[in-house]
């Protein structure tokens, strides 16, 4: 190398980023140059005086300040369990009233479930339209009947469950009841500690 | 029974376990705070930079990659809190009183270990008197040693301009310290 290292590459002959031939290259220059080895330890002396900046001893414990402002976090061992008893519980309320579904499934007429009529309908404004043919929707509404459950007596090593009915206001009571459950409880799981205010 | 080594400690902190995540605090806090002094140079902002960046690295455990050592995770979570700091009030020296008389040693060392400190405690006061980008690469080439790329990586710059900030800051602190020589 007949020419003069530049700045940058001084810098990367001592962050020993150069590959190797550029590096004999400058090194063979160093030898022969002493301006350039001027240069070269004026830098050298940078990476050693960065050297002598000693590391300060701490004179707080930064534990407890970190601690009080740490959010609070769900476990999620938490999270597994609430989901698993909730999908138990609707499994279960499923399984319970599948028979039945299955026979109102079976017994239903659907096609007659919802008819729509056409009709004619006078409809009056006062004063300036006496009468005006429209046609008139007329819904008749599906009418749903939920049976009573019958449960049947569960048997178990050591007791037995006798056999009992639900009623249907009882079952849609029970299913309300349920499903406001859950919501409440994903809300309670959802919503970090901090933002409810708590304070420890 | 054996200590818990830091990648056991920061799977149970990411799972909401306090006590790990205070024990991998009360590890690294001395290193954390000395990213946080030498960039900032003001003990009091030192310190709650330190306390910020364990909130931020508790924030974003679930990211950390836990086969890899925590400490450089840490200070390079610190360095860009503390260059975010000096971006946001550039103007502002930060150098206090504290910066450039520090505490008396209680027992005073041999002469030549004293000259050695006084010489440590003017070169950080120098690279705190460099801009902030320029501050930033001492920091990360110098005391993390990392390599060109990773420092890029790590602020998100282009490798030109790092090692062009590099070279200049290096051209500044040698301008500056000349009376050390």
């Amino acid at each position: 190398m007949n020419h003069h290292p530049t700045d940058t590459t001084l810098n990367e002959l001592l962050d020993q980023a150069l590959d190797s031939s550029t590096y004999d290259q400058v090194q063979s220059h160093l030898e022969q140059c002493a301006d350039c080895r001027t240069r070269l330890e004026a830098l050298r002396f940078v990476f050693n005086a960065l050297t002598e900046v000693t590391e300060q001893p701490l004179a707080l414990d930064l534990v407890p300040g970190v601690l009080s402002r740490l959010p609070v976090r769900q476990p999620q061992i938490l999270w597994r369990l609430a989901l698993a008893m909730q999908s138990g519980v609707a499994l279960g309320l499923l399984l319970a009233i599948s028979s039945q579904l299955t026979q109102f499934a079976h017994t239903t007429d659907w096609g007659n479930l919802v008819r729509i009529e056409l009709t004619k309908a006078s409809l009056t404004f006062s004063g300036l339209i006496q009468s005006l043919s429209l046609p008139r929707l007329l819904l008749q509404w599906p009418v749903i009947t939920i049976p009573t459950l019958e449960l049947p007596v569960v048997r178990l090593p050591g007791f037995s469950v006798p056999a009992f009915s639900i009623s249907p206001a009882s079952l849609i009571a029970l299913v309300l009841a349920v499903g406001l459950l859950w919501l409440a409880g994903n809300l309670i799981l959802l919503h970090p500690r901090h933002k409810r205010g708590s304070k420890r | 029974m054996a200590p818990a080594d830091d990648r056991d400690l920061a799977r149970r902190a990411a799972s909401g376990d306090r006590h790990a995540f205070s024990e991998l605090v009360r590890r690294h806090q001395s290193v954390v705070y000395n990213v946080a002094y030498r960039l900032l140079g003001e003990r009091g902002e030192a310190q709650d930079a330190a306390q910020e960046t364990f909130l931020r690295a508790y924030r974003y455990l679930a990211s950390y990659d836990p086969d890899k050592p925590l400490a450089p995770w840490l200070k390079r979570i610190a360095t860009n809190l503390c260059y975010d700091r000096l971006k946001q009030a550039p103007s502002t020296p930060s150098l206090d009183e504290e910066a450039v008389r520090p505490p008396p040693d209680p027992q005073p060392g041999p002469e030549a270990q004293t000259i050695q400190r006084e010489r440590g405690e003017r070169v950080h006061q120098e690279m705190l008197l460099l801009p902030p980008r320029y501050r930033v690469v001492i920091e990360l080439r110098h005391f993390q040693n990392l390599s060109y790329a990773e420092m890029a990586e790590a602020l998100k710059r282009p490798l030109s301009d790092v090692k062009s900030d590099l070279f200049r800051a290096r051209k500044r602190l040698a301008e500056r310290l000349k009376d050390l020589q």
